[in-house]
């Protein structure tokens, strides 16, 4: 039996408590993302219909049931269609594809209003060193970032406004292994900010003098490895002409700072997101499910700090990330509605209720919206979810208040 | 029916327990089978297969989460199946990538029979699992017990691929850390 078998076999006999974990978390993590009854139900109801190949058993819901991953900026949405490639859509035109996935290479990218970013990899063991950007509207590909120290480079999930948020891992003689989180220049590809680290690296003439040695094997592992971390104490942001530096508390949280004065406690120095010109930082959740109180709903906290030197904490039930703009937010509440939320007056209201169309995913910059629905389930050709495309109509007073239908399936 | 109802079935040898079992979880047992095979009618055989594994093993079995313990019997003979060279020509699904990233866990200088061996990692593994954040240790289990792609993972989580695969590339570091450090290598 290879080694590798011997390490999948063992897993197969894991702690029954943690398969049984895996189904709770995954249950709460359902309920986060598509409310409770209703979003369960359709995914049965789905699943059985287009069940001929998969059949597969609640929770795990059908699993091929993707929605597309995709993101705004500069005007565009760009998205992957599964074992195809990347594309950029422009509203009422064609959709362009502008990477091509043949032979199964991945691609992770991110976009900020100047570019696409992307790294590349062969399979889902290899990884690539570079991070490349597309500006937006051109076809041309630049190298931004290679680091050839590195065993790999990876773009988590986001850009942090202008710049890019970066994990670098290393496995080598010199550095050891461990990983680094930086900060680079989404123009330049210069680090700016180095987030955190995290490195082992073994003493291999130690090592070796050590083998035959009656010292204890934690002792002897502890003697001939050194572990070394640091993260960075405080990390800046340009907002407009303003200045946010993130700093490390004593209690691992992060307090903002702007011009020396506390403005918020963020779980995270890495800014959640960009909504337009403005970033938005975590505040963290509360209201979590307990024993005592099973249905309870989360709140997630942020704080939209814009150029216009105003800022607004605000509090929202909201299922997945946030879109919009500085001044609205889009998202899917628990009962799947589409509700629009006004920053600065804190009202919201439903857009489109689920009922409408079905829906999972959205994206929008404040301009345009993109909804993932469900499939036509007349069609047993394909699991994967058409993406469709609104334009936000704006009231005389500048709120949002309903959705014109610019093209029914971007993929198409 | 509850799961010591139907348990309580198989230890009078009565062969409704097949019927209650088929009923309670053909469709997850399916599922398991059908990650791992990706091949309708090879799954389909794998499950049957785990209801007469289920009747020879009980008694004397007595599990207490019959679920797992059916999910269990489903993947091993799912995995046995998938190891031959027939199956893998049908595409194999994710099976191949998952053996590829468990190599660089383990590398394959020696081969390995001993199933003694096989049950002291499992217990050992236990404990590197019970260390694991929740997230990082479901993640983990998606990939490498239900054989979930990393989309799949991604998808269901609700998280981005990247950190996905970032999660699963950090635990198997850590994993190769933890078996070295303990003279598995």
């Amino acid at each position: 039996m290879k080694k590798a078998d011997l390490i999948l076999n063992a897993v197969g006999d894991t702690d029954s408590k943690y398969l049984s974990e895996v189904d709770q978390f995954l249950q709460r993590q359902k309920k986060k993302r598509y409310g409770a009854i209703a979003g369960i139900a359709a995914m049965l109801v789905l699943a059985t219909v287009i069940s001929f190949a998969v059949k597969l058993y609640h929770p795990w819901g059908g699993n091929a049931h993707y929605g597309i991953d995709g993101a705004v900026g500069g005007g565009y949405f760009y998205f992957e269609f599964p074992h195809d490639g990347i594309y950029r859509y422009t509203p009422g035109k064609a959709s362009e594809k502008i990477l091509d996935i043949k032979g199964r290479p991945w691609y992770d990218f991110v976009v900020n209003d100047d570019a696409l970013f992307y790294t590349r990899w062969e399979n889902s063991w290899d990884y690539d060193k570079t991070i490349y950007r597309v500006p937006h509207g051109l076809d041309t590909v630049e190298v931004l970032f290679y680091d050839d120290d590195a065993k790999s480079v990876n773009l988590p999930s986001r850009a942090a406004g202008d710049d890019l948020f970066v994990v670098l891992d290393y496995d080598n003689d010199t550095q050891g292994f461990g990983y680094r989180d930086v900060i680079i220049d989404g123009q330049t590809g210069e680090i700016k900010n180095e987030v955190s680290s995290f490195f082992i690296i073994e003493d291999h003439a130690l090592s070796e003098s050590m083998m035959y040695s009656d010292i204890d094997i934690d002792e002897q592992y502890q003697m001939t490895h050194k572990e070394s971390s640091s993260d960075d104490p405080r990390i800046s942001y340009t907002v407009g002409d303003r200045t946010i530096i993130a700093e490390r508390n004593d209690g691992g949280t992060y307090d903002l700072l702007e011009n020396g004065e506390k403005i918020y406690e963020s779980w995270d120095p890495i800014p959640q997101k960009m909504l337009g010109s403005s970033l938005v930082f975590s505040g963290g959740v509360t209201d979590e499910p307990t024993a005592d109180s099973p249905d309870s709903l989360p709140k997630f906290h942020y704080l939209i700090v814009r150029p216009d030197g105003t800022r607004d904490s605000i509090s929202l039930e909201n299922v997945g990330e946030l879109q919009g703009n500085d001044t609205y937010i889009f998202y899917i509440d628990y009962d799947d509605d589409l509700i629009v939320y006004d920053t600065r007056t804190s009202e919201s209201k439903v857009l489109m209720h689920r009922e409408e169309l079905s829906f999972f995913d959205v994206y929008s910059d404040g301009k345009y919206i993109y909804l993932s629905r469900y499939n036509d389930e007349s069609s047993l050709k394909d699991l994967d979810h058409p993406m469709t495309c609104y334009q936000i109509q704006y009231d005389s007073d500048g709120k949002p208040q309903s959705l014109k239908l610019i093209d029914n399936d971007i993929n198409d | 029916m509850t799961d010591e109802m139907i348990v309580d079935l198989y230890w009078q040898r009565d062969e409704q327990a097949i019927t209650m079992t088929r009923d309670k979880y053909e469709k997850y047992l399916y599922a398991v089978a059908y990650r791992i095979l990706q091949h309708e009618q090879d799954s389909e055989e794998s499950v049957n297969d785990t209801y007469i594994g289920a009747w020879n093993t009980m008694p004397p079995k007595k599990p207490h989460i019959l679920r797992t313990y059916l999910g269990k019997l489903t993947r091993n003979i799912s995995l046995k199946r998938v190891r031959k060279n027939e199956t893998l020509k049908r595409g194999g699904g994710e099976y191949p990538l998952v053996f590829n990233e468990l190599s660089q866990v383990m590398s394959d200088d020696t081969s390995v029979e001993d199933l003694a061996e096989q049950k002291s990692l499992a217990e050992y593994l236990d404990g590197f699992l019970a260390e694991l954040e929740q997230r990082d240790r479901v993640m983990f289990l998606m990939r490498y017990w239900y054989l979930c792609s990393v989309k799949e993972i991604a998808s269901k989580c609700g998280y981005t691929q990247s950190k996905v695969k970032m999660s699963l590339k950090r635990t198997r570091d850590k994993l190769r850390l933890a078996l070295e450090k303990e003279d598995w290598l």
